[in-house]
């Protein structure tokens, strides 16, 4: 990928958060990568720096991915907004889709998330 | 004692069956190889102490446990042996990092897994019964056998509780060596809930 794009991953487990900046760095090298563990950080994080890319896992504590999601998208029209979560039940599916969101189903693997960026990078 | 029929009980195996099928499926695509499942199980204990779970009392394991809330509640919890929890965890990591890092990670890692697989249990339970269940965060514990389910917050144990409903189900990774259970304990007034939707559930699907 030719261009630098920034991504920020929202997830309260740091594991969950080291996976995921490893497939997204050997797939998409000199991409810039942050992480917050809650949505109150993230949100702090967006006041200082634009993403184009925002991971967001969905059970966290205070926030969640939702509620976090719902505020992202209002100030970021044309962000990429994900929802990250090993919470499959339609009626998340169904509220991150009315927002907005994509979903993408935990676990993150490699191929899920590499086909993901890519895809989306094509409609850009 | 809880009275199930046979097509009741054959329901609510299923549908554990259709929710732990989905957790064995991330958890193949997180560890890259086949994980087996047995048969579920339902039991009804008055004690944990007296399900076949706690045949060795003494052994030490890891638990991930999320409570849940919905039409009826209770506690999943994902467990296995503590001597191999580091196995498990070398397993699902697929990028290198060095041991003290690794043991570091150690309890993250498990939590997340098992995040992931009681939520895919859950969920799919929920998405089949139509019913929103929301989920805790996880919590990890490391204990002998015998205190698994002892309540860590009101400092009592569910020895109190008048029935629990144990559903069981083993899931084996081969080529680690690595084997636990997947767990869901329920109280009387919660099974007698899961039994009234089972029932709806039936009475719908069949017409």
């Amino acid at each position: 990928m030719p261009n630098t794009k920034s991504v920020l991953l929202v997830d309260d487990s740091k594991f969950a958060r080291l996976l995921v900046k490893a497939f997204i760095s050997s797939n998409f090298a000199n991409w810039e990568i942050d992480e917050a563990e809650d949505g109150a950080k993230a949100l702090e994080m967006v006041d200082a720096k634009t993403y184009d890319y925002m991971l967001v896992d969905f059970n966290m504590p205070g926030m969640d991915g939702l509620e976090l999601g719902e505020k992202l998208r209002s100030r970021f029209p044309g962000a990429v907004i994900a929802l990250l979560t090993a919470n499959i039940q339609q009626e998340i599916q169904n509220k991150a889709e009315n927002l907005g969101l994509d979903f993408i189903a935990k676990p993150p693997t490699e191929d899920k998330i590499r086909d993901y960026i890519m895809s989306r990078e094509a409609t850009r | 004692m809880i009275e199930l029929t046979e097509l009741e009980h054959d329901t609510i195996s299923e549908l554990i069956n259709i929710g732990v099928g989905r957790a064995a499926s991330s958890l193949s695509e997180m560890v890259d190889q086949p994980v087996e499942l047995t048969v579920p199980a339902i039991s009804f204990v008055e004690r944990f102490s007296d399900s076949e779970l706690a045949n060795a009392p003494t052994e030490v394991v890891s638990a991930v446990s999320q409570s849940f809330h919905g039409p009826f509640t209770g506690e999943a919890m994902l467990v296995f042996p503590e001597v191999r929890s580091l196995e498990l965890v070398r397993s699902l990591l697929k990028v290198d990092v060095p041991l003290d890092t690794l043991t570091d990670l150690e309890q993250e890692a498990l939590m997340e897994v098992g995040n992931i697989i009681l939520n895919a249990c859950l969920g799919s339970i929920s998405n089949v019964l139509g019913e929103p269940i929301n989920c805790s965060m996880p919590t990890f514990r490391k204990r002998e056998t015998r205190a698994l389910l002892d309540d860590d917050t009101a400092g009592g144990s569910t020895a109190t509780n008048p029935v629990l409903m144990i559903l069981h189900v083993q899931f084996m990774l081969r080529q680690n060596d690595i084997d636990g259970y997947v767990l869901f304990v329920m109280d009387l007034e919660s099974i007698q809930m899961l039994r009234e939707l089972v029932r709806r559930f039936l009475a719908n699907s069949l017409g």
